[in-house]
């Protein structure tokens, strides 16, 4: 158990030196504001086996992954299941400094967790006790049991679901969504959505630099100040994103979106004998895991 | 899916109504819900298969109204009240679904990162096709037909994103021509780009013109560059045809109606040489100096080595292809982007670490689009919004009352400043600065898509603005504009400051280098 947490604090460790070391290392083009507390998901193109699996088969592995995490209870499981993450970031060749860092926010959360678990429950075996003059601090075996389980099960859920967004291009989702039968006007939603987020970013640095032009600042929190800076930045932002809406309605009416209830395919993924055993081998190994702890 | 059948239709349609009307619009009138003027008004005209028509008016002149009437995106109650008939292909339309159109009728618009859907040009070309259930096939032959006609074969695998805007709006041309309609429709298909992408796209549309069939619609402003083109003029006035005929005498027509020269502009322009003439004899220290300004965003080179003086009232325009770095210029002119090396001096002032916020108070900046800069409820609340910012002393409200009435805003005082036309809007944009008056005016682009009105005006506040010792440098892709008005041309290309002089000697000097569209006598040469 303790080795658990040893391996967290490792991390968060290890977290924080690569942060110092880039921080020094000012060539390198990996900088300390690059990697904020919050994660930013990001699709990171590569040519990796993982990157190559069908859009359909990640996801069918991120479900099964998932209901691993939900259905096994010890959490000695809870430990395989993250060697067996890991092993995926390695496969996709983002290694464990790439976990440790774009995973920051959810680590320092699970330990959190355990915090809580080790001060509100009192259950169990008394595991350690370490008296302080007003307050003795009390560790009970049930406390870092749960502790464990559920920062472990919160890691994996978030470690996971982050894996797949790294490693699946969304248009390639998308697409893939749409041929086993999700109705394309609801994939070309998502589509449109990812293909206006570079167009959206853009127009909100024009908004900022025109604020900036005008010698708008603000300072000092207050509804007032909010209530204006809602008004300065998302009104324009909602005024231009419906002109840019009414022009791509036209393009897109206009070469016959919605005509027919089915359309053809050109992206077609092809869905391979390895996306088979893939799949068949993670529902095996999971019921394997499921069976034997 | 039908997919042949549709295909030989299209290509029967084609063919059955080559020297038949193909569009067909008998008395259209159409009135916008909540105006009390009519958009339309008696509209009858036909137009022959295979026929290039340019039709043109000042902004608000129905054009582009008649435009969606005919790609069957206005209808009869649903943004307005409509009369008459419009028949394509001998098919009244006015009551079909916009999809059963498409096919027939394809629009391409102004803005041309509004009009792509997807990632990369071969999806984006795909598109239509796809949509129209045709085989995978037979998808893959009007790809490469429809990228051939418009030159972008060899783009066919890029991402849209690293596109230039002329090549995205050709993209939208591709993937219009790949429904294979009988008519395409332009809507100001040049107006956001510059000299180079609309050449290209002018190009395109010659090649279209020659090898195929397509009936071919364009709107616009500026209509010199379509002349040697176009079989047809339209003009329209307040919502009315006032010329329909051959180009020759249409063209002579438009001067006369639209393209007069204000006598006011003639003589502010005649002043402001006066006074700089003056100005230069005095021999007056220089206003803003740039000194080997290097400016680098995200670690890449946009601008480097830049260096040039500017006197006191010069009117200096900047030009060179989009992406060559006139925004960025500016932006690090205020302080927005930071300079690597070199120094920038105001009025004798070095600005190097100066922040943005004191900048501001003598450098005024404005960028193309309006609905970014406008944050108001109100048009006099806009107005004052940069001054109430910038200035200490209070507001002058007899200078915001006159400015707005020349700016003809007087009677929008109190109406928010989104209800106002995008000309108004411009206008309204210049009225801010000219409020707090900077020493300093960078306008980044001000007269795209506008009509001859509109920058005869602007003309005349910047010459008003340089006659008071100040400077105004325009970012501008319009060389007609530039040649007659402009004091001085800074040319920029792949991140160097090329050519700095006298329009005139610029022009020369871009033409014999090779640069297309730089032409200073561009308009009058095409036919």
């Amino acid at each position: 158990m303790i080795v658990g947490v040893d391996i967290m604090n490792g991390k968060i460790n290890s977290s924080i030196n690569s942060d110092i070391s880039s921080k020094i290392n000012k060539n390198s083009r990996i900088s300390f504001s690059k990697y904020p507390i919050l994660p930013d998901l990001k699709y990171v193109a590569g040519s990796t086996f993982m990157h190559h699996l069908h859009p359909l088969t990640k996801l069918v592995l991120l479900i099964v992954f998932s209901v691993s995490v939900f259905t096994i209870e010890h959490w000695a499981g809870g430990i395989l299941l993250l060697l067996i993450l890991l092993c995926g970031y390695k496969a996709a060749q983002l290694g464990l400094s790439y976990f440790v860092r774009k995973l920051r926010f959810i680590l320092i959360f699970s330990a959190l967790i355990i915090v809580v678990q080790v001060i509100f429950v009192k259950e169990g075996v008394l595991f350690l006790e370490i008296p302080l003059p007003f307050l003795s601090i009390t560790v009970w075996s049930v406390a870092i049991e749960n502790g464990i389980r559920l920062g472990l099960r919160f890691i994996n859920i978030m470690g996971a679901s982050f894996l797949f967004v790294t490693i699946t291009q969304p248009q390639s989702l998308a697409y893939s969504l749409m041929q086993i039968g999700i109705p394309y006007r609801y994939g070309f939603m998502l589509i449109t959505a990812l293909r206006f987020i570079p167009v959206f970013r853009q127009e909100f640095n024009q908004i900022k630099n025109a604020h900036l032009a005008k010698g708008i600042s603000f300072t000092g929190i207050s509804i007032k100040t909010v209530t204006r800076m809602v008004q300065y930045v998302f009104i324009p932002m909602i005024v231009s994103a419906l002109s840019k809406i009414a022009s791509l309605a036209v393009s897109m009416e206009g070469r016959a979106f919605g005509k027919y209830k089915s359309r053809t395919f050109m992206q077609r993924q092809v869905f391979t004998i390895t996306d088979i055993l893939v799949i068949a081998t993670s529902i095996l190994a999971s019921i394997c895991i499921w069976i034997m702890i | 899916m039908g997919n042949n059948t549709y295909m030989s239709n299209s290509q029967a349609n084609i063919n059955a109504n080559m020297h038949n009307e193909c569009i067909e619009i008998a008395n259209l009138n159409f009135t916008y819900y909540g105006s009390e003027t009519p958009a339309l008004k008696n509209i009858n005209i036909d137009i022959k298969q295979g026929e290039f028509v340019v039709i043109t008016g000042m902004s608000g002149c129905g054009k582009s109204t008649l435009a969606m009437a005919i790609a069957g995106y206005i209808k009869d109650g649903t943004q307005g009240e409509l009369q008459g008939r419009i028949d394509i292909n001998e098919k009244n339309v006015s009551h079909c679904h916009i999809e059963q159109l498409a096919g027939q009728v394809g629009i391409v618009l102004q803005d041309p990162e509004a009009q792509l859907c997807t990632f990369s040009v071969r999806e984006e070309i795909a598109f239509g096709p796809e949509n129209l259930c045709l085989s995978e096939k037979d998808i893959i032959s009007r790809i490469d037909v429809a990228s051939k006609r418009v030159g972008i074969e060899r783009l066919l695998d890029n991402d849209i994103n690293q596109l230039s805007g002329g090549e995205k709006q050709r993209v939208a041309i591709a993937a219009m021509l790949a429904m294979e309609p009988t008519i395409l429709i332009l809507d100001e298909p040049t107006a956001n780009l510059d000299p180079n992408g609309a050449r290209d796209v002018l190009l395109t549309l010659q090649k279209i013109k020659q090898t195929t069939k397509h009936t071919i619609i364009v709107i616009e402003h500026r209509i010199e560059q379509f002349l040697s083109l176009a079989d047809r003029i339209v003009l329209m006035e307040k919502g009315q045809i006032v010329y329909d005929g051959l180009p020759t005498a249409g063209y002579a027509y438009y001067q006369h109606l639209f393209n007069k020269t204000d006598k006011k502009v003639k003589e502010s322009l005649y002043a402001h040489k006066k006074y700089l003439k003056q100005k230069l004899e005095e021999n007056t220290a220089d206003m803003l100096q740039v000194m080997n300004v290097n400016i680098d965003i995200d670690q890449k080179r946009i601008l480097s080595d830049i260096s040039f003086n500017i006197k006191a009232g010069e009117l200096v325009a900047v030009m060179g292809r989009n992406g060559c770095g006139k925004t960025s210029l500016f932006l690090s002119l205020l302080g927005i982007y930071q300079t690597r090396t070199g120094n920038i001096v105001l009025d004798g002032k070095d600005l190097n670490g100066i922040v943005t916020e004191q900048r501001a108070k003598d450098i005024g900046l404005t960028f193309q689009n309006p609905n970014h800069q406008i944050f108001e409820k109100s048009v006099y609340q806009e107005m004052i919004l940069p001054y109430s910012f910038l200035r200490d002393n209070p507001v002058d409200d007899e200078l915001i009352s006159q400015l707005l009435k020349e700016l003809s805003l007087d009677g929008y005082k109190d109406i928010p400043p989104y209800n106002l036309s995008l000309g108004e809007k411009k206008r309204l944009i210049l009225g801010e600065v000219m409020a707090y008056n900077p020493k300093l005016l960078l306008l980044d682009e001000p007269m795209a898509g506008q009509d001859k009105q509109h920058v005869d005006f602007l003309m005349q506040m910047l010459f008003k603005h340089c006659n008071q010792g100040k400077v105004c440098m325009v970012a501008c892709h319009q060389p007609q504009v530039v040649f007659e008005y402009f004091d001085r041309v800074l040319f920029f290309d792949d991140g160097k400051l090329l050519y700095d002089g006298k329009p005139l000697l610029v022009f020369e000097l871009l033409t014999e280098n090779g640069y297309s569209g730089y032409d200073s006598r561009c308009g009058h040469n095409e036919w």
